[in-house]
């Protein structure tokens, strides 16, 4: 029992003034009659002075004292607590996502999970319903509702560390799920080492009252040291052999002195130790003696408890000369960005020149605070345009905006320092679900990415007139990375997430866009040295089971691409324990406890069959003083009398 | 205040007369039978013949056949002594008509009858600050008087003094009589008290119980403070439909016990309420009850 605004209760201040009205008001009708002998035999009779009539003749009095009251505490949010018998359906949540496999719990995260799971599943009561799901970068239904516990504690303990990130959104997606489409209540109980960033309104007010969460938080004491990127680039500014750039980042409070290895296929061409301390990041850079045709692999190694994100791949292929129309008035720091990048053939134009100016035919268009057009003829990247493009629409101009967040995982903002760049003036976008967002200004969107048909689009809501930006560092990295994003083929380097998709092309023989007839062998190569073969019947193939991190070997109608799947997700790699309850959802979080040994006997559950709910009275408080009203204005009106 | 009196309000009162069931004892000569002897034309009785009895009484038929000298008796007639008294308090000023106009008429039409047959009439009315009589008339000439004396508006004091009125009365009558009482017998004291000093008197008591219509079905509702007119007491009274049906009941059992207690002591009682049109009262209603013929 208690109150949820208890200031509210000063209201019944007006108890006592209601009172003090009822004895100084003005008495009732004076009547003069012939004699008060009847009428008091008459009272006498009916049992005047009986209690129940000297309640009758307060009644008012005590109806406007209690509409006072029920009004007070349905203000003042009185609500009480009932012990009600716990839902009989239960779902088992595993985060299976790539910080799961840390060792800081024995003998790692999972396996704590796992064992706290089937501790759980054993101390359901008997007959109830018991789901599985397993969440990481998705989250899926293992086991639908069941009774046999023994075919749920089987998958449970079938399950694998999964080297994803977490997606907090898909997971939540599915409790609302569950919850909706139910008339029943449903205890949650979810198993991970992740906070979770919940918007308020992911589930409506009735289904989370049919949800209940117990936050079980698996990991111990922890640290690690993660390689968070890592790749081949030529150098942005003259020719010569590629380099290879690395980021290698502490998410501890401990200082690391550590072996940092860099292998050119099986041969090592750098061995050195590299002392990082407390949450430092420090980018590697390494010139390569020959060209990168082999495969790369960084390692690392650490005393941590993580050991996922201590190892990196990327394989490099010399791009092939392409060609770039520049559409600017006279931007000339993008035009010498441009010329700076190896392999590039640039063209400029001025806006409105008809000659020449033709997309068609070349690699790349970048509209520089230019209409870009309404149908992308070749790849596109749109700078400032007034119209928009595709799935870009400006609703207005900004000035004097320059907060920027930015993506750091996307592959264009790579080492761009985004405090360099400067969007004082610019648009205000906005943009529809299929696009992808590299940076947020304060308005909305700032950098887009998108993919209309067979090409890429980019869209920047700022132009590239700040000299401060323009002649920073970051400025030509930028141009660089965007080039590299936007002229991406499938003979290039691919550097891919862990669950992201292969996707190559398929030359059919009869062109694009026809049904090739037969298939097309293809070939693919895992990290464990597995080969699987494909008949590939479509325009392309694609290959999703990427969750090995490594190198992949795709062989298509003779052509031999390679993609590097690697972690390489800050977040996954922070795997500083933190507590699932601190962003969960108050309304359905019931319980948040913490599990650390998996071979100690684990009793999450069990100490009751019982929750305690919280009861709100304010719906029949409001209906009680309502009807009180009614009732007090019905004896005001003296329908109701003796 | 209406009219007391209308133009036809004598009309028909000649053919009625107040019943009265036993023999009088009065006075002076009048139209009752006498319980005396006397010089009517109604045989009573014979007696033996006594020297110095007029001669002109002795049966001679009797004698031729027996022999003996017997002497007629008659019976005597004489006039009643009629009280009438009217309650003047002031709870008799509510109804519509009041019920003392209502009380006023009556004992004006009974004067008139009383005054038209001959019998002594005694009118009276009391209220606490005492008793207003006329002296006792006779005759028809007496009519005028009576009217004017009911016509006049005496202030009423605060209170009835019912009883003390009726022992006044019975100190008055020098022989048994008839008393009328015309009251609503709304008094904090015992009206039972003043109806026995009458019986003592060996009076014969027609009591007529007013009541107005706004007494039998009070038309009141809500939170009420009931003042009593003649005491001023005040009650703070929750009037709804249950306490009306408590009052109407205690109203009935209040008329019930008078008529037990009149029943009892050989009196009449008659309940009348102020709505009902007089020549109703007269005509079928009294005479139905027994009071006039």
């Amino acid at each position: 029992m208690g109150f949820l605004w208890p200031v509210y209760l000063l209201s019944l201040a007006f108890v006592p003034v209601i009172i003090v009205y009822h004895v100084f008001r003005p008495k009732s009708t004076r009547v003069v009659v012939p004699s008060v002998v009847l009428w008091q035999k008459a009272l006498t009779s009916s049992g005047r002075h009986s209690a129940w009539d000297r309640l009758v003749k307060n009644l008012l009095l005590i109806v406007q004292i209690l509409v006072i009251v029920a009004c007070t505490l349905a203000m003042s949010g009185f609500f009480m607590n009932r012990l009600v018998t716990r839902p009989e359906h239960y779902v088992i949540v595993i985060d299976t996502s790539a910080s799961m496999a840390s060792t800081d719990a024995d003998p790692d995260r999972l396996s704590v999970a796992k064992a706290a799971a089937i501790s759980y599943l054993r101390s359901l009561p008997e007959n109830s319903l018991v789901a599985l799901c397993e969440f990481n970068s998705t989250a899926n239904l293992r086991v639908d509702y069941t009774r046999d516990r023994r075919s749920v504690e089987k998958v449970i303990s079938e399950l694998k560390v999964r080297n994803t990130s977490t997606d907090a959104d898909s997971l939540l997606s599915l409790l609302a799920a569950l919850a909706e489409g139910s008339s029943y209540g449903i205890s949650i109980a979810l198993f991970t080492d992740g906070g979770f960033a919940v918007q308020s309104n992911w589930l409506d007010e009735s289904a989370s009252k049919r949800l209940s969460v117990d936050v079980y938080t698996v990991g111990g004491q922890s640290k690690n040291v993660a390689i968070t990127d890592f790749e081949i680039r030529r150098p942005p500014h003259g020719e010569g052999l590629p380099e290879v750039l690395a980021t290698v980042e502490n998410f501890s409070s401990e200082r690391f002195v550590f072996p940092l290895n860099l292998f050119y296929g099986d041969t090592p061409v750098r061995s050195e130790f590299i002392e990082l301390g407390p949450f430092e990041r420090k980018v590697i850079s390494h010139q390569l003696q020959a060209a990168p045709f082999v495969p790369i692999r960084l390692e690392i190694a650490p005393a941590d408890h993580l050991a996922l994100d201590n190892v990196a791949y990327t394989v490099a292929r010399e791009p092939g000369s392409r060609s770039v129309l520049l559409v600017t008035r006279d931007n000339r720091n993008l035009y010498m960005a441009l010329r700076s990048i190896p392999g590039l053939r640039v063209y400029t134009r001025a806006p409105g020149e008809t000659v020449g100016a033709s997309p068609y035919g070349y690699d790349l268009v970048l509209y520089d605070e230019t209409p870009a057009g309404s149908v992308p003829a070749t790849n596109t990247v749109v700078i400032n345009s007034p119209g928009g493009f595709e799935d870009v629409s400006v609703l207005h101009e900004y000035e004097y905006a320059t907060a920027i967040y930015v993506d750091r995982t996307h592959p264009v903002m790579r080492y761009v320092d985004e405090r360099a760049i400067v969007a004082e003036t610019g648009q205000v976008l906005t943009v529809s679900s299929d696009v992808e967002i590299a940076a947020y200004g304060r308005f909305g969107p700032l950098i887009v990415f998108g993919r209309s048909g067979q090409y890429k689009y980019a869209y920047f809501g700022f132009p590239f007139t700040s000299k401060s930006f323009l002649n920073s560092a970051s400025f030509p990295i930028l141009v660089y990375n965007l080039v590299s994003y936007m002229l991406e083929s499938s003979d290039a380097v691919r550097q891919l997430r862990p669950g992201d998709s292969i996707y190559v092309p398929v030359e059919s023989r009869q062109g694009p866009g026809s049904s090739t007839g037969s298939g097309v062998s293809a070939k693919i190569t895992r990290p464990t040295g597995d080969t699987q073969e494909f008949e590939v019947a479509g325009d392309f193939l694609l290959y999703t089971d990427t969750y090995e991190t490594g190198i992949y070997h795709v062989t298509v109608s003779n052509r031999q691409y390679s993609y590097s799947v690697n972690l390489f997700d800050p977040q996954e790699s922070d795997i500083l324990r933190r507590s699932g309850a601190d962003s969960m959802d108050s309304r359905i979080l019931k319980r948040s406890s913490s599990v650390t040994d998996a071979s100690s006997s684990v009793s999450v559950f069990g100490e009751e069959l019982h929750l305690l709910q919280r009861v709100d009275l304010r719906v029949p408080l409001i209906s009680t003083a309502l009807f009180l009203l009614v009732l007090e204005w019905s004896l005001y009106h003296k329908r109701w009398h003796l | 205040m209406e009219e007391l009196f209308s133009k036809d309000f004598f009309r028909g009162l000649d053919r009625l007369s107040l019943v009265v069931d036993r023999d009088v004892k009065g006075q002076l000569r009048g139209e009752r039978r006498s319980v005396k002897h006397g010089s009517s034309v109604e045989f009573a009785d014979y007696r033996d013949y006594s020297p110095g009895d007029d001669m002109r009484y002795v049966d001679w038929n009797v004698y031729a056949r027996t022999e003996k000298l017997l002497i007629k008796l008659f019976r005597e007639e004489e006039d009643l002594e009629i009280h009438l008294l009217v309650d003047n308090s002031p709870s008799m000023r509510f109804g519509r008509p009041s019920k003392l106009l209502f009380a006023r008429r009556l004992a004006a039409a009974l004067s008139y009858i009383v005054l038209s047959g001959g019998d002594r009439c005694l009118l009276s009315l009391f209220d606490s600050g005492g008793v207003r009589s006329l002296p006792a008339l006779r005759g028809r000439r007496a009519i005028p008087e009576v009217m004017r004396f009911l016509e006049t508006d005496y202030p009423p004091a605060s209170e009835t003094g019912f009883n003390s009125a009726c022992a006044a009365i019975a100190a008055r009558s020098r022989s048994p009589g008839l008393a009328i009482v015309i009251s609503d017998l709304l008094f904090s004291e015992d009206y039972r008290t003043g109806l026995r000093y009458l019986i003592s008197q060996r009076h014969d008591v027609y009591l007529i119980h007013c009541l107005a219509e706004s007494e039998v079905f009070p038309d009141l509702k809500g939170d009420v403070q009931i003042v009593d007119s003649e005491t001023g007491e005040a009650k703070d009274v929750p009037v709804g439909p249950r306490l009306l049906r408590y009052y109407q009941n205690a109203l009935e059992e209040f008329c019930e016990e008078a008529k037990r207690f009149c029943r009892a002591y050989g009196m009449k009682y008659v309940r009348l309420v102020n709505t009902t049109p007089f020549k109703e009262v007269l005509f079928r209603t009294l005479v139905s009850e027994g009071y006039l013929r």
